[in-house]
């Protein structure tokens, strides 16, 4: 029996704001424990949220980037639950009148576009952390308020990488908008997979088994892998009654997932509207100012830089990975520097040279301005190609200027005729019997020539008049 | 009269929202969800109940300006957080292991 995998993912995303979702409290990461919080963080009695305008706006970008209807009125609701996390008795989020639903967008697996639709987006409280001991739990309220983005695709996944590509888009996006910095290293991006088997051809799902918070990417693959053999081992061997609808977290350590409870009735989490925070009307010219925030997204940057600036799909793919990337790209073009000799430098020695030292490219000393100061003078001939990698190397060790470093390191091209002239010739006479190998045919000869002149002048000759006296003076 | 809730039916429930009540507690549920249905019991008496909208919120009116994110407030004492917890540690609010 053939079997095909259905995935479903909720990917859970904390905003970028200054203040809390609904509290003025700080939204920052901080190490120690409840440093950012406030009376509504912890629901003292008495207090009221107050919703957060640029929480909202960037849930707004993310809703408008997915394609999604956006409601005229977001209503919040109350899903309650007990655990100790959650100090209201109750998480607020969306249930009624989500941000965002029935989204859709491509995502590029390898060279398909593979369409993703999303249920919906919603904007919620994240909760409290715990961290758990051997037979008690420390609650840090720093995280409890932190706006938290939630969105929820349809069962419309049919692969582990598929599913990945979709989670590094988004990424992608959060990032591209600056809606989030969408770090998974700060724990500020976790997901849920629901998986389940279906029988190809079929159109009936199977029994869905959802792994919760997993916190990487690549742990969402390997989640994904686990449930796809463990869940076709049970179905191949007549056990099929085995998987049940249950709810199952990753381990690290032994790498599967592993039970955390069953669901015998789905959890009732009695999802009423939260009258403490009134129905939010959103004004449709709100709505195009925020349209007009957003950039030019990842894939459409990579179809105009292969379209317009005739790069091969790799590199636009390498350069759009990040908006950094795509900005520093973009700066080079602005200076007006060549965009396959921009894509050229960044896809080879500035990534070769930021993954060599874990860097980040807002964080490199060559800017584009410092890369336009190595290619002028490349171009106009005063420097070589092999000067110009040099200079790259000098500028980032010494932390220098170009034009200070090419006085300093003497890298001036030398294309004085004269001077060429007089070292060619040398270079011929202690030569003669390669000179004569070349006029009797061997035109492979006229190469170790130029080798040789550029071996004399350290690399600093010219090629192309090296070229020319050389050609002169071989006839 | 039959009364609608059992003790069994407070532990399905109870086990269905994630937490557990004691034979005591039991017994207090058991008395407050008679009331609620009694009230709930009136309520359904009156005539075409489903052709109202739900009220969720006391006046229909709809807010059009949020809070704007300028600034922050720095985080409360954290004794004065933690006063009224029963035990902590280190800064934190210890409770009982409930792993879900």
């Amino acid at each position: 029996m053939a079997l095909k995998v259905v995935i479903g993912l909720e990917m859970h995303c904390e905003l970028k704001t200054i203040s809390k979702v609904f509290s003025k409290s700080k939204n920052e990461y901080n190490d120690l424990p409840n440093r950012v919080v406030g009376p509504v963080d912890m629901a003292f009695p008495g207090t009221l949220p107050l919703l957060n305008k640029e929480a909202v706006k960037n849930s707004i970008k993310m809703a408008m980037c997915l394609n999604c209807t956006i409601p005229e009125v977001l209503i919040f609701d109350r899903k309650n639950y007990f655990y100790p996390d959650l100090p209201k008795g109750y998480q607020i989020t969306q249930n009624t009148s989500p941000i965002g639903v029935n989204g859709k967008i491509e995502v590029e697996v390898g060279d398909e576009l593979i369409p993703i639709t999303i249920h919906d987006i919603h904007l919620e409280e994240d909760t409290a952390s715990l961290d758990h001991y051997f037979d008690y739990s420390l609650i840090d309220y720093n995280r409890a308020g932190v706006p938290l983005l939630e969105i929820v695709t349809d069962p419309c996944i049919y692969s582990p990488d598929t599913a990945v590509a979709f989670l590094e888009h988004l990424r992608n996006i959060y990032k591209y908008t600056g809606a989030s910095d969408a770090d998974t290293k700060k724990g500020q991006i976790r997901c849920d997979v629901n998986v389940s088997l279906m029988e190809e051809g079929s159109n009936v799902l199977g029994t869905k088994v959802e792994v919760k918070n997993v916190n990487s990417f690549s742990n969402v693959h390997a989640a994904i892998l686990y449930e796809i053999d463990r869940q076709t081992k049970l179905i191949e061997s007549g056990c099929q009654d085995e998987i049940i609808q249950e709810t199952r977290r990753w381990d690290d350590e032994t790498l599967s997932t592993v039970r955390m409870r069953e669901k015998v009735e789905s959890v009732d989490y009695k999802y009423y509207v939260d009258p403490n925070i009134p129905k939010i009307k959103i004004d449709k010219k709100w709505l195009d100012e925020i349209k007009k925030e957003i950039p030019m997204l990842p894939l459409e940057r990579k179809k105009l830089y292969i379209e317009k600036y005739n790069l091969p799909a790799y590199d636009a793919g390498v350069i759009i990975k990040t908006k950094e990337n795509s900005d520093y790209f973009e700066e080079c073009l602005n200076l007006g520097i060549d965009p396959k000799e921009a894509a050229n430098w960044i896809t080879s020695q500035i990534m070769g040279y930021l993954n060599k030292y874990n860097l980040e490219i807002n964080e490199f000393y060559l800017t584009p301005q410092r890369l336009f100061k190595i290619i002028e003078p490349l171009n106009k001939g005063e420097i070589s190609s092999k000067q110009a990698k040099e200079l790259f190397f000098k500028v980032l060790e010494d932390e220098d200027e170009p034009e200070v470093l090419i006085k300093k390191y003497g890298m001036k091209q030398l294309d004085n005729d004269d001077e060429l002239n007089k070292i060619i010739t040398t270079i011929l006479n202690n030569n003669k019997t390669q000179v004569e190998g070349y006029k009797a045919g061997k035109t492979n000869m006229f190469d170790y020539f130029v080798g040789q002149v550029m071996k004399e002048t350290k690399g600093k000759a010219n090629p192309v008049k090296v070229k020319e006296i050389l050609l002169k003076n071989l006839v | 009269m039959t009364k609608e809730f059992t003790k069994e039916k407070i532990n399905n429930l109870a086990s269905t929202l994630l937490f557990a009540v004691s034979d005591d507690e039991v017994e207090i549920v058991l008395d407050e969800l008679e009331f609620l249905k009694s009230k709930m019991d009136n309520i359904s008496h009156i005539k075409n109940i489903m052709d109202y909208e739900i009220q969720t919120h006391p006046f229909d009116l709809y807010e059009t300006s949020l809070r704007e994110d300028d600034s922050s407030e720095e985080g409360t004492d954290v004794n004065l957080l933690l006063a009224n917890a029963k035990n902590t540690q280190n800064r934190e609010i210890e409770v009982p292991k409930v792993v879900g």
